[in-house]
């Protein structure tokens, strides 16, 4: 429940991990952005990343996994997010798609599709929001009809980030008329025939966000995820690990720690409060999230918590950018202004994805029994 | 939490719930309840946190903070916070001997020491002496010939005054109190450092406590007022803002037991900290944010005499500019920070204290 987590300590082998991270990424040729897990795609990166087995760092070391806490991989995610590491390729894959196969999939699925992900070759894309379904995930229309061993799959998902570097899509359907019972998930291969993946661009024409197109895709019966009719339970737990990590605070970091380098010769009152206030933001916000790291270590369900720290979290990633806007004049030219400029441009989707706002206040106050 | 902190709590919250009740917390607004106090006192409570050799009860920072933040949850009209969480500390810091029963500090007075035969006689007075008319002594700032020192002052005239908490905030009047020469220590500027992030501490533990209580009211009172025909907890714009403040409570919560943690491993020795900075900051945000919204959440009702909810907003309201402004906090943050340069911004986050 709510507010009721216990204060996290990180272990001394989490600890020592951090340094193994800040030591590889001093190592690493890359430029320091904001948002990079969404736009930073870097196939050797995450290959790098694998090679130091940081990839699959909780899973069993049977499907290539290296039975890690949850508190280690809190420390090694939270340490490339804060370094501006590109680390959009591996993202969907690590965080969520390979838990959900560890969890819900076959055992035939996991010796597959897992270690594969692991080593950093294998890419996973979401398949939830449709044109006509986005709050409201549990109206998906996107069909899957029997055909022979396997499905037939028609319909379209939208905001697919990065489906056009992605190997796979875990594809949310209706498998029936019940609103949740209705729904399965389906493992769609993205070469399969009547794949079709389109660019929606952002508004500064950037390739991220797909939509990808199903027009009677196959679907082999052993690529059903989990149980046909129990697709809303897994979404939820998959949602659990979507929206508690430190991607959800940390997409802006790289301009706080340019604001720092800023302060650091324009000591004014202002700069340096603004400092102050979104440091201790910061600072607070990463307490909480550590509180749910620890519960998900323990196995505890953390929907709700989860659904409170993004909330903060989001929010916090646009004042961020707001108020270095507001205390900075930046130079032309400048990283500051350059890292400024693409924060601005990128913030309106920090409180969207992975759940508006106002669908976490739903959930919140769900929690609090409102 | 160790199951002695379970225990503590249970027992804590249960001598609160009987002795700390809604009535007593209205009767005490403006002055303060010796007879909680006594009820604290016999269950061994006022001394949580002080070395049992010492006299003291036991236990350590954790437990002090624990006893702290469940009287402001209560919004106990005790001095439990300089008493646990301020005093003990000062003393054993500035070198004199522990000493029972309620205390208050006055870390800025215009009080000055003269030599006298054994001892010293201050002169001067100290306002805003949070909880001095309870107190059995008082540990106050003195200038003296050889500089700056700390007198720990069992005598003083009380000029009663109460803050917008409704909590004491007497002027402390010390003409002619006479100090032995055991109760005055010299202290540097880095111990005055120190007592300010120790009282920066409290506070930010008092601001959880009366937090967790606003967000306990508002809650109920969303799911038990009804307008239109249904609780107004329906409304899509009232759950937003319900599940807002739990965000509010939950932030300031974490922030101020990871700073607790912070200092029990790594006592403050002079050195301004970033943690509770960072925690005391954020606490003071998330009163001003939930005290707006339990208002308007609450309605008309909850803005009467006469409706609990006063109690913790207006300590919320206080407490949040206790000792130093938050723009001023937010500002030495950014200095510290400034200091320590972009590089190790992130470093100072994972390891706040270092």
């Amino acid at each position: 429940m709510t507010l009721a987590l216990p204060p996290a300590v990180l272990p001394e082998s989490a600890e020592a991990l951090r340094g193994d991270v800040r030591a590889f990424l001093a190592e690493q040729d890359f430029v320091p952005g904001v948002d990079t897990w969404l736009s930073s795609f870097d196939a050797g990166f995450s290959r790098r990343l694998a090679e130091r087995g940081w990839l699959g760092m909780t899973w069993p070391a049977r499907y290539g996994g290296h039975e890690c806490s949850a508190l280690e991989r809190f420390v090694v995610i939270e340490e490339l997010l804060a370094a501006g590491a590109p680390v959009a390729a591996h993202w969907v894959a690590d965080r969520q798609s390979g838990p959900s196969i560890l969890r819900f999939g076959t055992e035939e699925q996991r010796q597959r599709l897992v270690p594969p992900i692991a080593r950093g070759e294998s890419y996973f894309a979401i398949g939830m929001s449709e044109p006509d379904s986005g709050s409201d995930l549990a109206s998906v229309r996107t069909k899957a009809t029997p055909d022979g061993d396997g499905w037939r799959l028609d319909g379209a998902k939208v905001w697919t980030s990065g489906a056009h570097h992605c190997h796979y899509m875990i594809t949310l359907c209706r498998t029936g008329p019940d609103r949740h019972a209705g729904l399965s998930q389906f493992i769609v291969d993205l070469t399969a025939p009547g794949v079709q993946i389109r660019p929606i661009e952002l508004l500064t024409g950037e390739h991220h966000f797909n939509e990808v197109v199903l027009d009677g895709v196959y679907v082999p019966g052993d690529m059903v995820l989990g149980t046909i009719g129990d697709g809303w339970k897994q979404v939820t737990s998959e949602l659990a690990n979507e929206r508690s990590g430190p991607e959800r605070f940390l997409s802006t970091a790289q301009l706080l720690v340019e604001l720092a380098r800023y302060a650091e010769t324009a000591r004014d009152t202002r700069t340096l409060a603004t400092l102050g206030g979104l440091f201790a933001q910061l600072w607070s916000i990463r307490q909480l999230s550590l509180r749910v790291a620890g519960a998900l270590d323990r196995g505890a369900s953390v929907e709700v918590d989860a659904a409170l720290v993004k909330d903060l979290g989001t929010r916090f990633e646009q004042e961020v950018v707001e108020a270095v806007r507001v205390a900075v004049t930046a130079d032309p030219g400048s990283r500051l202004e350059g890292l400024l400029t693409h924060a601005v441009l990128h913030g309106p989707g920090f409180t969207l994805r992975g759940g508006t706002t106002e669908i976490l206040g739903v959930i919140v106050a769900r929690g609090l029994g409102l | 939490m160790s199951a002695e902190r379970e225990l503590l709590e249970t027992s804590l919250t249960e001598l609160l719930t009987d002795r700390c009740t809604p009535e007593v917390v209205a009767a005490a607004d403006g002055s303060w309840d010796p007879g909680l106090w006594s009820h604290l006192d016999r269950a061994g409570l006022t001394a949580v946190g002080v070395p049992e050799e010492a006299g003291g009860s036991g236990g350590g920072l954790l437990d002090a903070a624990l006893v702290a933040r469940c009287c402001a949850a209560f919004a106990a009209p005790v001095p439990i916070a300089p008493t646990l969480l301020v005093a003990p500390w000062l003393r054993e810091a500035a070198g004199l001997a522990h000493r029972p029963g309620p205390a208050a500090v006055a870390g800025t007075a215009a009080v000055t020491a003269a030599r006298d035969a054994g001892g010293w006689v201050l002169a001067g007075y100290a306002r805003r002496v949070a909880w001095g008319r309870c107190a059995e002594s008082v540990l106050v700032l003195v200038g003296t010939p050889e500089g700056l020192a700390l007198a720990d002052v069992a005598d003083g005239a009380v000029e009663p005054a109460a803050d917008a908490a409704g909590e004491p905030s007497d002027t402390v009047v010390f003409d002619g109190v006479r100090v032995p020469d055991e109760r005055v220590r010299p202290v540097t500027t880095r111990l005055l450092t120190a007592l300010r992030m120790r009282q920066a501490l409290a506070t930010t533990v008092m601001l959880a406590g009366a937090l967790d209580t606003v967000l306990d009211l508002t809650r109920r009172y969303a799911g038990e007022r009804v307008q239109f025909g249904r609780p107004i907890s329906a409304f899509q714009l009232v759950k937003r803002q319900v599940a807002q403040l739990a965000g509010e409570v939950a932030v300031a919560g974490a922030a101020a037991d990871a700073a607790v943690r912070e200092v029990a491993a790594a006592p403050a020795d002079g050195d301004p900290l970033p943690a509770v900075l960072a925690a005391r900051v954020r606490a003071a945000r998330s009163a001003t944010a939930a005290t707006a919204i339990a208002h308007q959440v609450h309605g008309a009702i909850g803005f009467t005499r006469e409706h609990r909810l006063q109690h913790f907003t207006r300590r919320l309201w206080t407490w949040r500019d206790a000792h130093d402004g938050e723009g001023a906090l937010q500002e030495e943050l950014g200095r510290l920070l400034a200091e320590r340069g972009g590089d190790r911004l992130w470093t100072t986050v994972t390891r706040a204290g270092v």
